[in-house]
């Protein structure tokens, strides 16, 4: 009976242990050919071409929010995990068990000739030179034939590999900003204060509008645009700032950028009795203004006061009164004057300006950062510090060293480089046991 | 000051243009020089190739023009008081300058001083163009008064489109060896040239990847937003993608590596595109650098 049950246990593992076996193939098949270079090349340059074209027309730049393109970033990201996947171990096992260089047209190989068989003492010196030079080493053999296989930089293929992981972590960012980032457009007055987003329980993050302070050339193109402003947390004065257009302020999270100016001004409107109907800034702007139009709307009197600039050189403006039957008025005001307009009396205090903000908060930003960060990096790794293959051979009189660099790479220095650490450590006075080398 | 600026302008085009005289001489020295001798495939490469006195002057004459380009962009720099990439006029000086030190910093790895009038032909291109525009001193737009970006961004975009002519250059070239079994001995070897070709991209990718990533990062402080689908931008996406689809098949064996220099073409087209059509021809957020 126990017998019968384990050998069903057995048979039962072993087709368990086969069935695994074919799904792990077939899986490894898979991924090689998703994870093939040449789907790569297809993929990317298929991405290349609609961003070419959606560059070259305004009217296809949609193409870019089809379906089907982010089905195509979609499969670069994926196949390029698979192409990942299938050469990690190989990857893996170069730089960590280094092995035999086959001598190939890319190989770069020299010899040293020895006057006698190597002495323990002096493998061991130049398997730690070696070391001392960065390679990551590995003996095989032993007596008259030796080899050491060494890999310096293994890392640097990993770099290749961890540029398409940082691919994936700047899509996540992007698809992040898509999903949660917010964006809310604050047009203030000098004085005037406002949350930095919609206002939302919890939300207590606002800024003031101190001022502006901008200058332009004889042409009338700006050449200074600072704004004054104060960040304001739980109602308390947290910190002044200038910001500028290149310059934005971060406070809580939101980034605040100063967007669009225009001028403004500063009227008040009573009645005939004298009592006050409007003390405010109006913004003389179009729709940058945001939800502020060029209007004061008295509904006391049934009145609504349109505003505009009439003689901008001479600081006129032009103040019209309409009522529901038309216009009733209508009326032209410098700073300081004061007129009747049907029921209203109105008075111009001043021009000023309005500034519209910009106040982002973006939560995949850091994440798309960073991993353009670490997509320059990996790129900056791979390319900039190559991997080396090593391979110091002794047997029939002589050591060979065989260097082998990266594609189209000639290691033609570091092979010297390392000839001549040898050469120096075979030069040295022969050791008591009495071998030595030429 | 900057009236010496097109003086050495000018001295650096006919250096240039003394690069491109020596090419042709060693072209004709091909063509003379028993044409069986000079394109017999039995010959190995080297010993068919142009004098090594040509390459010699023509590399100079390389040499001697990235000086004159390097002291007019100097010169620039300290008269306008910022990095000199404002407009067309000054973008074509510093994209000239950037061929020619990719140029001189490749060749000390990889032997192709036969490309020099090559590279030579392209720089000089852009100079006699820079000659044609007007010279504006327009003061630089709050947008791009941010010295740390202007320099960086833009200096590192030149840098990499210069590389990346020296790579369109020889991958140019070894098409044409690769076709015609390395008969131009006024070319190097379509090997080397493969050589060359590739240790640009690896050089350049990095840099036009941190061009990319700056320019992105000082969009989002600048135009509020770090990506816009401005055409410069999906043009940069384009050409980037195209190297990086490059990468996959360069070094194979089959098809798909014969394959691979085209696309370093086709990436040398999206430059050009990127930076003439994306500056001058098609509206956007890039183009008040203009003219
Ligand atoms: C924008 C997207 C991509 C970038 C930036 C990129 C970048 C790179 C880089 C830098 C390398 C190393 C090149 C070298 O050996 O010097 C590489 C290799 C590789 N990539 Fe990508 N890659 C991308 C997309 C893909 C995709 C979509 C796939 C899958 C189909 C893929 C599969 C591979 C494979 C298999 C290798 C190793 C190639 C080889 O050993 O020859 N990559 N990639």
């Amino acid at each position: 009976m126990s017998r019968a049950a384990s050998g069903a246990a057995v048979s039962g593992s072993g087709r368990g242990a086969r069935v695994f076996d074919a799904a792990a193939q077939r899986t490894e098949r898979g991924l090689r050919i998703l994870g093939d270079p040449r789907l790569a090349v297809g993929l990317l340059v298929l991405a290349a071409l609609v961003n070419v074209i959606a560059a070259a027309d305004v009217r296809l730049r949609g193409l870019l929010d089809a379906p089907a393109y982010l089905a195509l970033i979609a499969a670069i990201l994926l196949t390029g995990i698979a192409g990942v996947a299938v050469r990690v171990p190989l990857v893996w096992r170069e730089w960590r068990h280094p092995e035999a260089i086959p001598q190939r047209s890319d190989v770069l190989a020299t010899d040293l000739e020895l006057a006698a068989p190597l002495s323990e003492e002096l493998k061991h010196a130049i398997a730690s030179d070696l070391r001392r030079y960065g390679y990551r080493l590995i003996e095989y053999g032993s007596g008259g034939r030796w080899l050491i296989a060494g890999t310096k930089r293994g890392w640097s293929r990993f770099a290749a590999l961890i540029s398409h992981l940082a691919l994936i972590l700047m899509v996540v960012g992007g698809a992040l900003g898509t999903a949660f980032a917010t964006e809310s457009r604050i047009g203030l007055f000098p004085g005037d204060q406002s949350l930095l987003a919609a206002p939302r329980p919890g939300l207590t993050s606002a800024m003031r509008f101190d001022g502006l302070d901008a200058a332009f050339d004889a042409a009338g193109n700006p050449v200074r645009f600072d704004t004054y402003v104060t960040f304001v947390r739980d109602g308390q004065a947290v910190r002044h700032q200038v910001l500028q257009v290149n310059d934005p302020g971060s406070f809580d999270g939101y980034l605040v950028h100063a967007w669009t100016y225009g001028p403004a001004v500063q009227i008040r409107v009573k009645d005939l009795t004298g009592r006050p109907l409007f003390d405010g800034t109006v913004a003389l702007g179009g729709p940058a203004t945001g939800s502020r139009a060029p209007f004061v709307q008295l509904p006391a009197l049934g009145t609504t006061l349109g505003v505009a600039l009439a003689d901008a050189a001479a600081n006129t403006l032009r103040i019209t009164a309409a009522g529901d039957a038309g216009i009733i008025d209508a009326t032209m005001l410098r700073p300081g004057e004061e007129r009747r307009l049907g029921d209203a009396v109105v008075r111009l205090i001043g021009f000023t300006s309005y500034v519209t903000f910009l106040s982002r908060s973006d939560p995949g930003m850091p994440v798309l950062f960073a991993g353009a960060g670490l997509l320059t990096a990996s790129f900056v790794g791979a390319f900039y510090f190559p991997r080396r293959r090593v391979n110091v051979l002794v047997g029939e009189g002589r050591l060979r060293i065989r260097v082998r660099g990266e594609r189209f790479d000639e290691p033609r220095h570091e092979l010297d480089r390392i000839s001549r650490r040898l050469r120096a450590l075979l030069a040295q006075p022969a050791s008591s046991d009495g071998s030595s080398a030429a | 000051m900057l009236t010496v600026a097109p003086a050495l302008l000018v001295a650096a085009l006919l250096a240039l243009t003394g690069t491109l005289l020596v090419g042709l001489t060693s072209v004709l020295w091909s063509l003379v020089r028993a044409p069986e001798v000079a394109t017999s495939p039995q010959l190995p490469a080297a010993d068919r190739q142009a004098p090594v006195s040509l390459q010699s002057t023509a590399h100079a004459g390389i040499l001697l023009a990235s000086l004159f380009l390097v002291a007019a962009l100097s010169v620039r720099t300290v008269a306008r008081g910022h990095a000199p990439w404002s407009n067309m006029y000054e973008f074509n000086q510093a994209f000239a300058a950037a061929i020619l030190l990719a140029y001189v910093f490749l060749e000390r790895r990889v032997a192709i001083r036969s490309l020099a009038p090559l590279a030579a032909a392209v720089s000089a291109a852009l100079l006699a163009y820079t000659l044609t525009l007007p010279d504006t001193l327009k003061p630089l737009p709050p947008a791009l008064q941010t010295p740390f970006f202007l320099i960086v961004h833009i200096g590192t975009a030149m840098l990499a489109y210069g590389i990346y002519a020296v790579a369109g250059v020889a991958a140019a070239a070894e098409i044409v060896q690769a076709r015609f079994g390395d008969r131009f001995g006024w070319l190097p070897a379509a090997t080397v040239c493969r050589a060359a070709a590739h240790r640009a991209v690896i050089l350049g990718l990095p840099v036009l990847t941190l061009a990319i990533v700056l320019g992105s990062l000082w969009a989002n402080v600048a135009w509020r937003s770090y990506w816009n689908n401005d055409p410069k931008e999906l043009a940069a996406a384009a050409t980037w993608l195209i190297y990086a689809a490059y990468l996959h098949v360069a070094g194979r064996h089959d098809r798909w590596g014969t394959g691979a220099p085209w696309l370093l073409v086709a990436g040398f087209g999206a430059i050009l595109f990127t930076y003439f059509a994306a500056n001058l021809v098609i509206p956007g957020q890039h183009s008040y650098s203009g003219l």
